[in-house]
């Protein structure tokens, strides 16, 4: 059950979307993302399938993976879907009491779904393709002229990396403790919303005290091994931008560029 | 030879009005490149000994040397550091990346090294712990004991002359342990690093040059393990163990039989036996 | 008689159908009677803990059968909470399952979703602290201040205030010191003797379990290696050196000696049956 999330796993490899700068990746998924918010009709959307297929493709991604990490956010989609369906005002196909199935209703939750699909699946690879260090690291660097005014960049950016780092880790905790508990007759599955809560407290309370056991043990680690901020810190692995990393960034452009402009055109 | 870990009447309370020391007027001297085992029952203060051979907790009274250092002294905590490197007991609490290689490139990271020299303590810490092959993998997906090894390299990439181990078996099984005492052992041979091993296992325990026992806070027994073990009602009323070997041996004598006490490996308790049974 | 527990060619795989599917357990078949006391061993991934979540249905077994005191647990999905009060569960570093505001209460958690009476729990609580050797004062204590000793006793109370019939723990002296481990043994086999329970121990250490079980379950990738009295599975060494066990070091000194050419049983695994044997050799007078 828990296993399932995908979300923000990395699964290592060495193709080139794996090896591109994480800030051309960070800026690409941008991109993209603004690429399918201004899409208007479908040549725009075909486009941005387009550019899905390819980057995973050449990522090698495995497509059950891309389909995989869908599933914990199905609800959402069909719940999105069916309200479009119903409130969207326009010709009517179908009339039922208050409900209204609309021809502008069909469309517009077929587009919503197409893109909330594409947006799931083009940011999730991102994370599969980069090592969360990686990512982090893009971030900081991205928002480095931030810290001129005083935002703590590298520390927001440790937190990040710390918390992808301990997500399998507390995952595999509150399952051991919610077998621990079930062992002991707790009942997670059944009553009331209100009683389900409440039965929540044998596994929260342990998680909750686990968790700060662990980050204090963590913190005092990372000091055994010298950590003091990010002043002063060099890397195993310095980003540094290659041909391939201006050329994806300018095919990126020029995508999002006819993603915007085919919505006007056609 | 040179020491290493000098404790000079080292006291130490957890509470501030001090009624209950975890560590009595401890004094204790460790040479450079010897591999010492910590034993104690629980809340022997092992662990809290520890702790002061790497700053991360400061004497309440008495002093605390690492290479000469004082760990009183706040200037010198980082250099105290990286001298005396230390593991704890959960690998996972310990391992900061979501790469192998990104962790153990962690501390030279922070102690602003170029990036080849980085680049080089990684790839020859992993190799001193056999981990070389999993530089990619995520931490995640390996066994316990590699965990550990993988902590280890974490600390070794800082070159530490010293490594103290919190009971770094603790929570791995049979095969993850005999991984963990191995490297350990070769890292005191093959590179000359001091280890202090603190551990409930006694056999482990068996394999270090010297052997100290703490109990309430105090030293009881200072020795080799031979030794060490041939106390073995001291042991046991300090709430430990001996190997069987030589428990064996002990209940062998105390029913007045001629044997010694110090067959503490299979090998050489058989051998003991061997004679007595020919006698 | 009922056995306590009988498996009938039990499969377990994880992930079925998807790229990470494993086998974790491939048709066992496996019984254990009443009043037993088994060691189950084996290395991590062996599958032991795969196996012991089966005896009170928090797994649902992929193929085969598992009775639990003559009842099949899955023939009937929505009663299956029942065996998890049957087959009362310790697991690996219980400690961290506590949550409750007092030691009581957290201990009474188990008897409280059983539906008993207050009178009831109260007892049971009682007798399940002086089962793991705790003293009645720590109850109204909150189990975060109790030692770590103490919060492994409280915990191990916890499911002992079930009173299971068959009471399975997984690893309940792990990170202890020499004496605390023989405390919560001697505390476990006290509890096997008084109510007559079925106790399955899951333990790396092999001297634990040649000092407290009668029976010793062997497990490897999945299966079943070998079954039997201490004695019978330590007199196969080789055995268990090939699922990365290993007999216990009393064990290795008699083969050593045998090897040596002294005339010793080499079935013997713990120090009383080896001084036994050797003052007998010595024609008893030593």
């Amino acid at each position: 059950m828990l296993q399932d999330i995908t979300l923000g796993q990395y699964f290592p490899g060495s193709t080139l979307i794996h090896r591109l700068d994480p800030r051309v990746k960070l800026v690409a998924a941008f991109l993209y993302i603004v690429a399918l918010f201004s899409a208007q009709g479908p040549v725009a959307y075909g486009l941005c399938l387009l550019w899905l297929v390819l980057v995973t493709s050449v990522s090698k991604v495995h497509i059950r993976l891309m389909l995989k990490g869908l599933k914990p956010l199905l609800f959402i989609i069909i719940f999105t879907a069916v309200l479009n369906v119903f409130y969207t005002p326009g010709r009517i196909i179908y009339e039922f009491y208050f409900l209204h199935i609309t021809y502008e209703g069909i469309a517009l939750a077929f587009y919503m779904v197409v893109r909330i699909i594409l947006l799931i699946t083009g940011t999730s690879l991102l994370t599969y393709t980069t090592s969360p260090i990686m990512l982090t690291d893009g971030i900081e660097l991205l928002l480095n002229p931030l810290k001129k005014i005083k935002v703590p960049v590298h520390e927001l950016s440790m937190m990040m990396t710390i918390a992808l780092r301990f997500i399998p880790t507390l995952i595999e905790e509150t399952e051991k403790i919610m077998n621990a508990q079930k062992a002991r007759g707790a009942d997670f599955e059944s009553g009331r919303l209100i009683r389900r809560i409440k039965a929540l407290s044998p596994v929260l309370i342990p998680l909750f005290v686990s968790a700060f056991r662990r980050a204090d043990e963590l913190a005092v680690a990372m000091e055994c091994r010298l950590y003091r901020g990010g002043e002063g810190r060099t890397r195993l692995k310095e980003l540094s931008l290659t041909r391939a990393d201006y050329y994806s960034l300018a095919f990126c452009l020029v995508f999002t560029a006819l993603a915007i402009l085919s919505g006007k055109i056609f | 030879m040179r020491e290493i870990i000098k404790t000079e009447q080292l006291r130490f309370s957890y509470q501030s009005p001090e009624t209950v020391l975890a560590l009595k007027d401890l004094s204790i001297t460790i040479p450079e490149g010897q591999f010492v085992a910590v034993l104690g029952h629980n809340g022997s203060g092992k662990s809290t000994l520890a702790k002061h051979m790497n700053a991360i907790l400061l004497p309440s009274g008495g002093a605390c040397y690492i290479a000469g250092m004082d760990t009183r002294d706040k200037s010198l905590i980082y250099d105290i550091r990286r001298t005396a490197g230390m593991v704890f007991q959960n690998p996972d609490n310990q391992i900061v990346a979501t790469v192998v290689e990104e962790d153990v490139a962690f501390a030279p990271e922070n102690m602003g090294l170029p990036q080849k020299e980085i680049r080089r303590r990684v790839d020859e810490a992993l190799l001193s712990v056999g981990m070389q092959d999993y530089k990619q993998s995520a931490p995640y997906h390996l066994s316990g004991g590699q965990k550990q090894r993988v902590a280890i390299a974490g600390v070794i990439a800082m070159r530490p002359r010293c490594i103290i181990l919190d009971e770094p078996t603790a929570m791995l099984d049979p095969i993850g342990r005999d991984e963990i005492l191995s490297t350990i052992k070769s890292l005191n041979k093959n590179h000359g690093i001091t280890i202090i091993l603190i551990t409930h296992n006694m056999n482990e325990a068996a394999e270090a040059d010297r052997i100290l026992v703490l109990s309430k806070g105090s030293l009881l027994i200072d020795g080799t393990p031979k030794e060490v073990f041939e106390n073995v009602e001291t042991m046991k009323s300090a709430g430990l163990s001996v190997p069987q070997t030589v428990e064996l041996l002990y209940e062998l004598k105390k029913l007045g039989c001629p044997v010694s006490l110090d067959g503490l490996r299979v090998n050489e308790c058989a051998d003991i036996l061997y004679r007595f049974l020919e006698a | 008689m009922v056995k306590s527990i009988e498996v009938k060619n039990l499969t377990h795989v994880y992930s079925a159908g998807t790229p990470f599917e494993t086998t974790a357990l491939s048709d066992i078949s496996f019984s254990v009677e009443k009043g037993e006391f088994v060691g189950i061993i084996g290395h991590t991934g062996s599958g032991k803990s795969t196996l012991i979540q089966h005896f009170n249905g928090l797994k649902k077994p992929t193929s085969g059968t598992v009775m639990i005191e003559g009842e099949d647990v899955w023939a009937n999905p929505r009663d299956v909470k029942k065996f998890r009060f049957r087959a009362g569960m310790v697991f690996q570093y219980p400690e961290y399952q506590l949550f409750e505001e007092t030691v009581f209460l957290d201990i009474a958690f188990g008897p409280k979703n059983m539906g008993l009476k207050q009178s009831e729990i109260e007892e049971r609580v009682l007798e399940a602290v002086e089962f793991v050797g705790l003293s009645p004062d720590i109850l109204e204590k909150s189990p975060f201040d109790l030692s770590g000793g103490q919060k492994r006793r409280a915990a191990i109370a916890g499911v002992i205030a079930m009173r299971p019939g068959i009471l399975i723990l997984d690893e309940p002296t792990a990170g202890l010191d020499p004496r605390g481990r023989d405390d919560i043994l001697l505390h476990i086999s006290e509890y096997h003797k008084k109510m007559n329970a079925t106790v399955l121990l899951v333990t790396h250490s092999m001297e634990d379990i040649a000092k407290t079980v009668n029976r010793i379950t062997v497990l490897s990738r999945g299966k079943i290696l070998t079954d039997g009295t201490p004695k019978e599975v330590f007199s196969e060494p080789e055995l268990l050196k090939s699922a990365g066990l290993s007999v216990p070091q009393v064990t290795r000194v008699f083969l050593r000696l045998r090897e040596l050419g002294a005339p010793v049983d080499t079935t013997v695994y713990t120090v009383e049956q080896a001084v036994k044997q050797l003052s007998a050799l010595r024609g008893g007078k030593v």
